[in-house]
């Protein structure tokens, strides 16, 4: 059965071992004495003439006495149990997901392994979990060897931005079960204690200067990035930078910021290539040293315009309003066309289109009542209250039909899907209303525009945020795509199941990036960090024991000394044994 | 320097003066020389103890004729008498700073002085009393003796040197007293050639303290000599205060050796306990003091 103190601060009790010593050693101490033989001693050949200010101990009964008092007392101070040979218990670690915590990979060993050495103590048998906030990641490791849980440790990178833990937290105290302990290892302190977890931090405030932001303006090769480089820290850093393309990399330069101060770094892309990677001298967090970019090259939306001439106006400056668009070729397919009709017929599905009513007239059915919206992707946020609108066109509302906006009864704004695509349907007409200068009115049509033009099937390059969704237009009949990433150390090729296309992300680490299908690239784009919570460290810290709860699961897995009251009644004993005076000094 | 404890000197002398009924310096263990008295000289005197008859010669004293001698036989014999003298006595006390260690000793090194001076003055004998205090020493008048104002001051430390006993005349024939705690470095030899000089006879009162035979001294203690202030820190473990002893004793016998080879009673007195006691215990063996019977 192994020893378990149930109260280790009682071994400060040894400390009266040397007291007693002390004590014994310090009564003898140098005392004057008046001599009128000290020739005698002169005559006397003898070594070690000068004592040291210390007597030599000299054994006696009360010093051994006291002494095995000492340790006795000590003894019974901490609180000696018995650890249960059926004892288990089950640990569980959550690592922080942050990609704060790539500044600290270093001392996740150092900073876990004496915790979870001290928790495996106190149990016969202690079952390790290892997982992290990510919700979505598998578990890490779980057995009972602290030796295979640190090379899982060792494996293991953050992934996630800022991002709520509670639910990991929670979910590893169902893991741990009872009796289980929860430890979550952090760059920093919760601000507040959470209940059940055992909180360990091993970060601390750290110099960190990066790029906090990323902006490309223009297509093609009028393309300019903008990168935002911010000084995270307390004091002025200096750092070089420079832009790495096509395997070369220009000179370094010098940039100089002040504390928390932000500096916008421009540049373009050299001729024939697309990818480029503004660099920063790493410092201790080495995620935000690398902005890789993209030119980017959005899919063109191809748009035909077949509006009455009284709305034309209208429709051409909403056309002229939306990004990469085009007109479309004569005898092609549009992907958008702006349509109207005579109600109440509409006109036929053949494309996705915005259809407005021509002017209505006499079949103008009155409206009356509030204006109501849907609880709709292409609504979010947006304020139809103030639509100024009296008469709609009479219209009939399909079963596939979702009415977007009514007033009363009588719908405003559908959305019809077919076979052919989908038909945004403005039941009145906007040159009879305030929609032109309404806001909603334009973003639904940006909206709808945007949707067709994610859904279009076309090559794109994109700039994205670390594990940002992707949406590459691959042909869900088409063989598996093939990621590809290149990081600045390495590149890395994953096949990918076609059915799970959609649920691709960007990499986890800064890259570039390209999905292809087949012999095609349908998605080039490049992931950077773009979390400020991430690469602040000014909350970093360190700290956080799990010495009560092992104290705690110490004494539920063990069983108190039996023979206590014997060793405080021999304790006893010994005190009065060795007060009692001996024979000598008794007469 | 240690300073003489006071002592009721007084006190001392009139309980010294009824130790002496009990035992007295050894005047009779020999015969004297000096002035008409009442001990045994070496000469032919008028006292009644009858020494040896021999032929009258001319010149002699015709007062000491055998008249009975002469009506038996019609010579002429004389009668001898010995002669009654008063012995000469040299008390010389050491008052070095050893021998006021402990209160206790010093004043038995004081009921010895007035001891041996009222057994000088009760025997009639011609006292002469000397101190030797460092290198230093002095005659103390009897008037001073006698009136309690003889303690001297503490003298500035000196080196620790046997008594000046050389410079100090001793009377030819005395009896010499010698009052010492004996404990000073060097030969015996040439003190013993002093005190034995000059056909003197010399006895030795030595006082001790226990304490100075079994010091207390356990671990570290720092020592002071008594009399030249010279300090020595001092690790003593048993080992140590075992030679201590074994050395101490080895002094003593050395002077004990050479006291019976000089034949000079020497008498070691403890501080402790009844001087006549101790006299009795100590002086008697030693020949030292002698009893009246």
């Amino acid at each position: 059965m192994d020893l378990i103190l149930g109260n280790p601060a009682g071994l400060w009790a040894l400390l009266g071992l040397p007291a007693v010593l002390a004590i014994h050693l310090l009564q003898h101490q140098v005392r004057t004495r008046y001599a009128s033989t000290l020739f005698l001693l002169d005559e006397l050949a003898m070594t070690g003439i000068r004592g040291s200010v210390i007597d030599r101990i000299r054994h006696s009964r009360p010093l051994w006495l006291q002494l095995l008092a000492v340790l006795l007392l000590t003894w019974l101070l901490i609180q000696p149990r018995w650890l249960r040979e059926d004892s288990f218990q089950r640990v569980v670690v959550v690592l922080d997901s942050s990609l704060s915590m790539h500044a600290f990979l270093d001392r996740l060993w150092p900073g876990l392994g004496p915790h979870l050495r001290e928790l495996s103590r106190t149990a016969a048998l202690t079952e390790f979990i290892l997982v992290e906030s990510d919700p979505t990641a598998a578990t890490l490791y779980a057995g009972p060897d602290l030796a295979r849980l640190r090379d899982a440790l060792a494996a293991w990178r953050p992934r996630l931005g800022h991002h709520d833990t509670i639910p990991a937290l929670r979910m590893a105290q169902n893991l741990g079960g009872s009796g289980g302990i929860v430890l979550f290892l952090s760059d920093r302190l919760p601000e507040e204690p959470i209940s059940g977890i055992a909180a360990i931090a091993i970060g601390e405030r750290i110099e960190n200067c990066g790029f906090a932001g990323l902006r490309v303006e223009g297509h093609g090769p009028e393309a300019e990035w903008q990168a935002v480089v911010r000084n995270y820290s307390e004091g002025a850093v200096r750092r070089a930078w420079w832009v790495e393309a096509e395997g070369g990399r220009n000179e370094s330069r010098l940039l100089e910021l002040g504390p928390g101060e932000s500096r916008v770094l421009r540049g373009g892309f050299p001729p024939g290539a697309d990818f480029v990677t503004v660099c920063l001298e790493p410092d201790a967090f080495p995620v935000d040293d690398r902005l890789p970019v993209v030119r980017p090259a959005p899919k063109r939306l191809e748009i035909e315009v077949a509006v009455d001439a009284a709305i034309r106006p209208l429709v051409q400056r909403l056309v002229g309003t939306l990004d990469a668009a085009e007109p479309a070729q004569a005898g092609l397919r549009p992907d958008l066309e702006f349509l109207s009709y005579r109600a109440p017929a509409l006109p036929g599905l053949r494309a996705n289109a915005v259809c407005f009513p021509r002017p209505l007239d006499d079949a103008r059915v009155p409206l009356d009542g509030w204006v109501t919206t849907e609880n709709h992707r292409l609504l979010q946020g947006l304020n139809w209250h103030g639509l100024l609108v009296d008469h709609a066109a009479p219209t009939v509302v399909q079963d596939r039909d979702e009415v977007l906006v009514r007033r009363g009864e009588k719908p405003l704004i559908l959305l019809r899907t077919g076979e052919s695509g989908r038909q945004l349907i403005f039941a009145f007409d906007p040159l009879a209303s305030n929609a032109p200068q309404w806001p909603a009115f334009v973003l639904l049509v940006h909206r709808f525009a945007e949707e067709l033009r994610a859904e279009k099937r076309a090559p794109t390059s994109v700039n994205v945020d670390l594990r940002q969704r992707l949406r590459a237009p691959v042909d869900p009949d088409g063989p598996p795509v093939m990621v590809r990433t290149i990081a600045h150390d390495g590149e890395n090729e994953e096949e990918v199941p076609v059915a799970r296309a959609a649920l691709l992300r960007a990499p986890d680490r800064p890259a570039h990036f390209t999905v292809r299908q087949g012999n095609r690239d349908w998605l080039r784009g490049a992931a950077r960090f773009a979390d400020l919570r991430e690469a602040d460290f000014s909350r970093a810290a360190s700290g956080g024991s799990v010495r009560e709860r092992a104290r705690e699961q110490a004494r539920l897995n063990s069983r108190p000394d039996a023979l206590t009251l014997l060793w405080m009644l021999l304790l006893v004993g010994l005190l009065l044994w060795s007060w009692w005076p001996a024979k000598g000094e008794a007469a | 320097m240690i300073p003489f404890p006071d002592l009721d000197l007084p006190a001392i002398h009139a309980r010294m003066r009824g130790a002496v009924e009990a035992v007295r310096l050894p005047f009779g263990s020999r015969s004297w020389r000096g002035q008409t008295g009442n001990w045994l000289g070496v000469g032919l005197g008028a006292s009644i103890d009858f020494q040896d008859h021999r032929p009258y010669l001319p010149g002699d004293d015709p007062r000491y004729i055998n008249w009975l001698a002469y009506a038996r036989t019609g010579q002429f014999t004389m009668k001898l008498y010995r002669e009654e003298v008063s012995p000469s006595v040299d008390l010389v006390l050491d008052a070095s700073a050893s021998m006021a260690i402990s209160p206790a000793k010093w004043m038995r090194a004081v009921e010895l002085f007035y001891f041996s001076v009222e057994s000088a003055l009760q025997a009639g004998a011609s006292l002469r009393c000397s101190l030797t205090l460092g290198g230093d020493w002095m005659i103390l008048p009897l008037a001073a003796v006698l009136g309690h104002r003889w303690v001297p001051d503490p003298a500035a430390p000196t080196l620790t040197e046997p008594p000046p006993l050389e410079r100090i005349p001793l009377r030819h024939g005395s009896l010499r007293v010698w009052i010492s705690d004996l404990l000073f470095p060097g030969a015996p030899d040439p003190l013993f050639r002093l005190l034995t000089g000059k056909q003197g006879r010399a006895a030795l009162f030595a006082p001790f303290a226990p304490a100075e035979e079994a010091p207390p001294w356990s671990g570290n203690v720092e020592l002071i000599d008594c009399e030249s202030g010279h300090r020595r820190r001092q690790r003593v473990p048993p080992d140590l205060l075992e030679r201590y002893r074994l050395a101490y004793r080895r002094h003593f016998d050395l002077w004990q050796d050479l006291a019976r080879k000089y034949d000079v009673p020497l008498a070691r007195i403890s501080a402790e306990g009844d001087l006549i006691r101790c006299l009795y215990r100590e002086g008697l063996p030693a020949r030292a003091v002698e009893t009246w019977t």
